[in-house]
């Protein structure tokens, strides 16, 4: 059962109806090129990358995919109910979560709301900023924009809390997915209003269903049609309707809705940016099977795709004729039937076309094994899952299954050989050391500090799953600060409960490492990185440390070692 | 547990190299010898920086006409000739303009005619106008050009090149290793200290043979791709703070102490930057970002968001140039935007995206006291979709100028993605 749903999304004009006029978009075979050079992933430290992974082994490979941090604990459960059975509950993703996160998530008052309630409640007036203001004039604008970020901070607190403290950890690693494939940047313009609904009924809603189910959605979304400025595509200018809509939403007071409303009257023609990202980075990859003709093609097609500009109405996808290009339309090299009646249909009609298509799939089944698999997923895994998306119409859930049964997921050459992003790294460490999150500010910080702040790719492309976009010189210094703050307990609002500590035996740092050695890193450790730790004890022994004392600095040197950096 | 016995721990524990900064400095100039390479500083003012409100076309009684309530008033602003004046907020650079170390090109910008600011970033800082295949930051590019022979077989904690800020800016982006700086370095020592046991290792690197090969610089570097990031953090952090850290008595350095930088990020940024040339270890290409020049509304006239951030950004630059010293001979600042702003203002005290904008160009070579660029008034008629700015300086021009006149890097064909190399340059150097 979702967390948060809301109200059920209203119509999903699904053209269902299409799918059995649209035979597979057959093309000719063409080069598969994703425009990236093949990516060197983090081999194992530990082991000889030939000898096949033993059931152990496969299990912690497994929930080092696919959850948010392997615990030796949560190792030993599934060796009891076994994969399968573990997978099938995942594969759901209904497992109850914990009173706790319910209780917690409930308190959120915007993860329920509505983009026009959260609009009304939190877009408040800003004055503007001036050289030397007052301190009324400081406060007054503080305030304000402190309330603009409600919602987004909310979002942020939420999909923080579901991965670290969800049960359901699959999911929440196919939504981090999908978060990324189908980007979105909170920071740009009104998308903090709309990103609320945007991951509850496009991500969370979808990550189970079909993929053109969300493509349909989030073309559609109030979200996206800003974040990637298709709100504003239009066939014509008409100076009519600016003076209009200056008119009318001027007198509203509301600046934000008014720019929106003016930006679109005032366009001059169609704005490429969707149009391209959409064949792009959503469906067929960068510069497949697809030319910059078609990208004008489909701009045109989804002209009047659009978001509905009376502040006083809900804030949802609106189809306007009147921005519409009406043109007959040859897209991929095939003919766009026209729908004169509805020509919103033609959009709908491309989209599908796009999500059945094979540079689609096997797109998504390349982004995907990167992303479970290896920084360079093997070519025969990526049409085997390519395959199934197409045989199963699409359906997500299929292909998930398809790269977790497959035995190429347990070949011993992928064992931890993928570098944790940012985010994978935060989560798994509060994860693996049980931590409770009183407030979120400094774990925010910490992901701002390590550039991966969540919701807030400013590039459509989402963030980077491959380790040589995150190992920059440079980027292990905050990754240590927030080890160490995290194993002292220095980060404010998070702590590490004082069960952790009991199963520490007093004066005996020799169990005491073993035993958090085992806890955070259940594949075990280097030689360097055990001598080196144990260099660490040696010289702490003689302040006479609790177990608590001790065992937060190895926790801490634990987080930051490298071995923790994979998964 | 006291944080105290931690540090002191940690110092133990690693058995780290303490700071010997005399020493240090010593050391880094016997090593390199007194460095007196040019220096690049790229400050990306990122929104979309409005040229008209900043340098003003005072005489020009169009510009009153189009902006009835943001345009400066022309006693207000300060007259640089017949045609332009500043923005009273850029008041601090005056004095250096009249000393002929600041420029700027006024109409500059991408022949792209995208308004969007993350294409018009991409393009510019990419420096390859509409190609999307390009994905090496332009200054990434010529770092990895012009390794120095004395990085031959050295390693990489050589501090030639730094991010001002936790994300490299795409400018840095690319096969080159580049440190990215943390805003706030405090408490970070004993940090690094701390997991040096469990990152060191013995490797040298020869860059130069690294950047030859089509994959990822660093595979060669260390047979652990992560143990190696761990230790250019380590190093290279660590010779960043040796830098920063050293005291004032030497010669070179005695600015510093005198020299009152504005508050904020931007001004720190900046004084980390001089210390780091003035040490002369070497810094040859640093970056850093000011964002929130996005003004559709509140622009304002001397009293908005503009007035503000102008001021803070030209004391903070002016405060940069006296700390330099004699070093501002070899500095070259050169700042950029991704487009100008819509001339007329809109229906909220601000201006829309528009195309042509300004750069700047400050430094001690700079021939400056001028203002460069094809001006061709403000008669819709001259306007780009008669709205904007329009580009009569390709942003290219400029960056081949910057790194052919001052960096004395001879811009290979190809180095700009179909563009070619004006024969005739800007003259914006002496």
């Amino acid at each position: 059962m979702e967390l948060f749903t809301r109200r059920t999304i209203g119509c999903t004009i699904l053209c269902s109806i299409f799918l059995t006029s649209l035979a597979f978009a057959q093309d000719e075979q063409q080069a598969t090129n994703f425009g990236r050079q093949a990516r060197e992933g983090t081999p194992s430290l530990l082991r000889d990358p030939n000898k096949p992974l033993d059931q152990r082994e496969r299990i912690h490979h497994l929930l080092s995919r696919l959850t948010f941090g392997a615990t030796d604990e949560a190792i030993n459960e599934v060796e009891k109910i076994g994969i399968d059975v573990w997978l099938k509950q995942q594969l759901e993703g209904e497992v109850q979560e914990t009173d706790a996160l319910k209780a917690r998530l409930a308190k959120i008052p915007s993860l329920t709301m509505s983009n026009q309630e959260i609009v009304q409640k939190y877009r408040v007036p800003v004055p503007p900023l001036l050289r030397n203001p007052t301190p009324e004039q400081r406060k007054a604008r503080a305030e304000a924009r402190a309330t603009h970020e409600v919602p987004k901070n909310d979002l942020k607190d939420t999909v923080l809390m579901l991965a670290v403290y969800g049960e359901n950890q699959l999911k929440e690693v196919v939504c981090d997915f999908w978060r990324n494939h189908l980007n979105i940047d909170i920071s740009k313009g009104n998308v903090k209003y709309y990103a609320t609904e945007y991951e509850r009924d496009v991500i969370r809603g979808e990550a189970f269903g079909k993929f053109s189910a969300m493509l349909n959605k989030e073309a559609r979304h109030p979200a996206m049609l800003v974040y990637l400025d298709n709100y504003l595509s239009r066939a014509a200018p008409r100076t009519d309707l600016v003076a209009a809509a200056k008119q009318a939403l001027f007198k509203t007071r509301d600046f934000g809705a008014a720019m929106d409303a003016v930006d679109i009257a005032k366009m001059k023609g169609i704005n490429e940016n969707y149009a391209r990202e959409l064949m792009e980075l959503h469906t067929l990859g960068v510069d497949n099977y697809y030319t910059q003709e078609d990208v004008i093609t489909v701009a045109n097609i989804l002209t009047g795709w659009t978001l509905q500009q009376d502040p006083k109405k809900p804030i949802v996808f609106e189809f306007r004729r009147d921005m519409h290009a009406s043109e007959p339309h040859l897209l991929l090299k095939k003919r766009i039937p026209a729908f004169p009646r509805n020509p919103e249909m033609e959009g709908q009609y491309v989209l599908r076309m796009l999500a059945m298509h094979e540079g689609t799939a096997k797109f998504l089944a390349y982004k995907l094994c990167r992303y479970l698999v290896s920084d360079d997923p093997p070519e025969e895994l990526v049409n085997r899952v390519a395959k199934v998306y197409r045989r199963k119409k699409t359906d997500m859930r299929e292909m998930y299954k398809a790269v977790l049964k497959d035995e190429e997921f347990y070949n011993p050459k992928h064992y931890q050989s993928k570098f944790k992003r940012p985010f994978e790294f935060v989560a798994s460490a509060l994860r693996v050391t049980n931590a409770e999150i009183e407030f979120t500010e400094g774990i925010h910080g910490a992901l701002i500090l390590m550039s991966e702040p969540i919701y807030q790719c400013e590039d459509p492309t989402g963030y980077y799953d491959q380790a040589d976009a995150w190992r920059d010189p440079g980027v292990m210094a905050p990754r240590w600060s927030f080890s160490l703050g995290l194993g002292l307990e220095q980060i404010r609002g998070v702590r590490i409960p004082d069960s952790y500590w009991e199963e520490l035996k007093p004066g005996n740092p020799v169990q005491w490492k073993e035993t958090l050695t085992k806890r955070i890193l259940p594949g075990g450790c280097t030689e360097k990185t055990s001598d080196a730790l144990d260099a660490v004890i040696a010289k702490y022994a003689r302040f006479n440390p609790t177990p608590k004392q001790m065992g937060g600095y190895i926790v801490g040197i634990l987080l930051g070692s490298p071995e923790f950096q994979r998964q | 547990m006291q944080r105290r016995n931690f540090l002191k721990m940690s110092a133990i524990t690693s058995g780290a190299v303490c700071l010997n900064v005399g020493g240090f400095r010593a050391a880094a100039r016997a090593q390199f010898g007194p460095r007196d390479n040019p220096v690049l500083v790229v400050i990306y003012l990122r929104g979309g920086q409005d040229q008209l409100n900043t340098i003003i076309p005072h005489k020009d009684k169009k510009y009153y006409e189009i902006r009835p309530t943001v345009a400066v008033k022309e006693e207000e602003s300060i007259a640089l000739d017949d045609q332009w004046a500043f923005h009273p907020a850029l008041e601090p650079l005056k004095a250096w303009y009249d000393k002929g170390k600041v420029a700027a090109v006024v109409n500059s910008g991408s022949p792209h005619s995208t308004r969007s600011h993350f294409d018009a970033q991409d393009f510019m800082e990419y420096a390859a106008p509409g190609n999307r295949t390009v994905h090496d930051g332009w200054l990434n590019r010529y770092l990895a050009a012009t390794v120095p022979e004395a990085n031959k077989g050295y390693g990489l904690p050589e501090l030639r090149t730094l991010a001002m800020q936790e994300l490299l800016p795409r400018s840095l982006r690319g096969r080159y290793p580049v440190l990215a700086v943390p805003n706030d370095l405090n408490g970070l020592q004993e940090v690094l200290d701390l997991f040096e046991g469990f990152y060191a290792g013995e490797g040298k690197v020869d860059l130069a043979n690294f950047l030859k090969k089509s994959t990822n610089v660093r595979s060669g570097i260390e047979a652990d791709p992560v143990m190696a990031s761990g230790r250019e953090t380590i190093y290279g952090l660590r010779r960043l703070q040796e830098v920063l850290e050293s005291d004032d008595e030497d010669e070179a350095l005695e600015n510093t102490a005198f020299q009152e930088y504005p508050a904020g990020h931007f001004a720190n940024r900046m004084q980390k930057l001089a210390k780091a040339i003035k040490s002369g270890v070497g810094l040859e290409v640093a970056a850093t970002d000011v964002g929130g020049w996005d003004h559709h509304i509140g622009l304002g006239s001397v009293d908005g968001a503009l007035d503000r951030m102008l001021a803070f950004l030209a004391e903070g630059l002016s405060a940069f140039m006296t700390d330099l010293g004699s070093d501002l001979d070899r500095t070259m600042v050169l700042v950029c935007t991704e487009f100008g702003r819509v001339c007329k203002e809109n229906g909220n005290a601000g201006a829309d995206h528009g195309h042509g904008g300004a750069m700047w160009l400050l430094g001690g070579k700079v021939n400056g006291g001028k203002i460069y660029g094809k001006w061709t008034g403000l008669e819709e008629s001259a306007l780009n979709q008669k709205r904007d700015l329009p580009v009569t300086t390709d942003f290219r021009d400029i960056f081949a100028e910057v790194l052919q006149g001052h960096m004395k890097f001879d811009v290979p064909d190809g180095f700009f993605p179909g563009y070619k190399a004006k024969t005739d340059s800007l003259g914006l150097f002496t």
